[in-house]
């Protein structure tokens, strides 16, 4: 059966130090506003005491909508389900952008094109991790094959996140649990 | 404003659109247009559709590489509104030379003009349709955009034909009245389904509400066009201060509210990336 590459985020272990975007716009040069990778604190509501944080890149989405609307065809799915974009057909219409309800694909300015995480295929090719995931000191980022991995607990979508139902993406979700809490006892 | 070329050629091309139909129909149903004016009328709606497509070229990263948007012909509609409005032009200027040569074929080609035309309308309403703009994810980009065309086409060419000294048929005012009123019935019913959701949609209608520009738009597109139509039509009247007049107030009513679509349209978001 062909693989179908995505990312695993544990929500849980990640605390938000931004080594896994640095690492990836360092080793692919991004242009100072663009970030295929981004760590953000999630604003949901989990009713947990301390601030939750994200990191999100593409999610190579099984129906992905910048494939479907791209005219010039810049958008294709590998056989192991990573989405590429092909930079050099790109002419700059940013249809993908407004098309992606991830927000992913970004337009470089300088060189008037879009670009996004290509879940760096050719690292993985050679049986090496993505950047984000050598680079993060947690370990909170992983790239499973979703035919092959199996987890309780893991999920498809946060709360806010857009209905996974429009572009089925692939990027799987462990989500935040709540910490053992230490409490001054008021009468003591 | 950094949709204003997308502004400029969607609103002259569905012009350019309603305007060619127009003249197909008068010059099938009436003796108004003669050789002449039907030459000019054709070298105006192809002169508005060849600004269009320039101003959505500007709209691109890379404009000299246009020509590659026909590869996605299979899903992106995009794709089919580069092709559509491509034949569409050779069209008009095939449409052109049938006027010159007074050509028996020229109601084939100005038949085939006008539905290329309306493919290309709906085209770029498809563009919109997108799950990710909830506001859009509907068929208003569809309808609001063919409306845009039957309206403002008629109403361009009774202003060119009473600059002309040609009185236009005394129904096309009336034609045109109702059709504007229909888009004001349609855009509310629109707005008021919108202002009634919740997330991205509801948002969209208070971001429009919020703007100065909508209440602009409510007053050029519609309550100054209408009430100027019932009086011209009341009046019986035709002179040509009020018909270009009301051609000009929707027509800026148009600009205004397509830049609003652009401009007011919430994506939709993870909260906090």
């Amino acid at each position: 059966m062909a693989k179908k590459m995505g990312f695993l985020v544990n929500v849980d272990r990640c605390f938000g130090c931004h080594t896994c975007e640095m690492a990836c716009k360092n080793v692919y040069q991004l242009e100072p506003e663009v970030r295929w990778r981004k760590v953000y604190e999630i604003k949901e509501e989990y009713n947990l005491p301390e601030r939750s944080f994200m990191s999100l890149a593409c999610n190579h989405c099984e129906d992905p909508e910048c494939k479907r609307v791209c005219p010039v065809k810049a958008y294709s799915i590998r056989e192991d389900g990573i989405v590429l974009q092909d930079q050099s057909r790109c002419i700059g219409c940013k249809m993908c952008i407004m098309a992606c309800p991830y927000e992913v694909p970004q337009f470089n300015t300088k060189l008037k094109k879009v670009e996004k995480c290509h879940m760096c295929f050719e690292r993985l090719d050679k049986g090496q991790e993505t950047v984000c995931v050598a680079a993060c000191p947690a370990e909170a980022i992983s790239t499973i094959d979703l035919e092959e991995y199996y987890q309780n607990g893991i999920l498809d979508s946060l709360p806010g996140f857009p209905d996974p139902d429009i572009t089925k993406p692939t990027t799987r979700f462990i989500k935040p649990r709540t910490g053992i809490q230490v409490r001054r006892d008021n009468n003591g | 404003m950094g949709e204003f070329p997308l502004v400029i050629f969607t609103v002259l091309s569905q012009l350019a659109v309603g305007a060619l139909i127009t003249v197909v129909l008068l010059d099938h149903y009436s003796d108004k247009i003669d050789k002449s004016l039907g030459k000019k009328l054709t070298l105006i709606i192809l002169g508005a559709t060849a600004v269009g497509l320039g101003f959505s070229l500007l709209h691109l990263g890379h404009p000299f590489e246009a020509y590659r948007a026909l590869a996605n012909l299979g899903s992106s509609w995009l794709s089919r509104e580069v092709v559509l409005f491509s034949v569409f032009t050779l069209l008009l200027i095939a449409y052109y030379f049938q006027w010159q040569k007074d050509s028996s074929n020229k109601k084939i080609v100005g038949i085939l003009a006008s539905v290329t035309g309306i493919l290309g309308v709906i085209s770029s309403g498809m563009v919109y349709v997108l799950p990710a703009v909830p506001a859009w994810n509907n068929f208003s980009p569809l309808v609001f955009f063919i409306l845009t065309a039957v309206v403002l086409g008629p109403l361009f060419v009774i202003a060119v034909l009473k600059l002309h000294g040609i009185t236009p048929p005394s129904n096309l005012v009336g034609i045109a009245g109702i059709l504007l009123a229909g888009y004001l019935l349609s855009f509310i019913l629109y707005t008021s389904v919108l202002f009634s959701s919740a997330g991205a949609s509801g948002q969209t209608a208070a971001q429009m509400l919020a703007s100065s520009s909508f209440w602009l738009r409510i007053g050029l597109t519609w309550l100054l066009p209408l009430g100027l139509i019932f009086w011209v039509i009341r009046k019986q009247t035709s002179e040509y201060k009020y018909l270009a007049g009301i051609f000009l107030l929707v027509f800026a009513g148009e600009i205004i509210g397509r830049y609003l679509f652009y401009d007011t349209a919430v994506f939709l978001k993870i909260s906090g990336f």
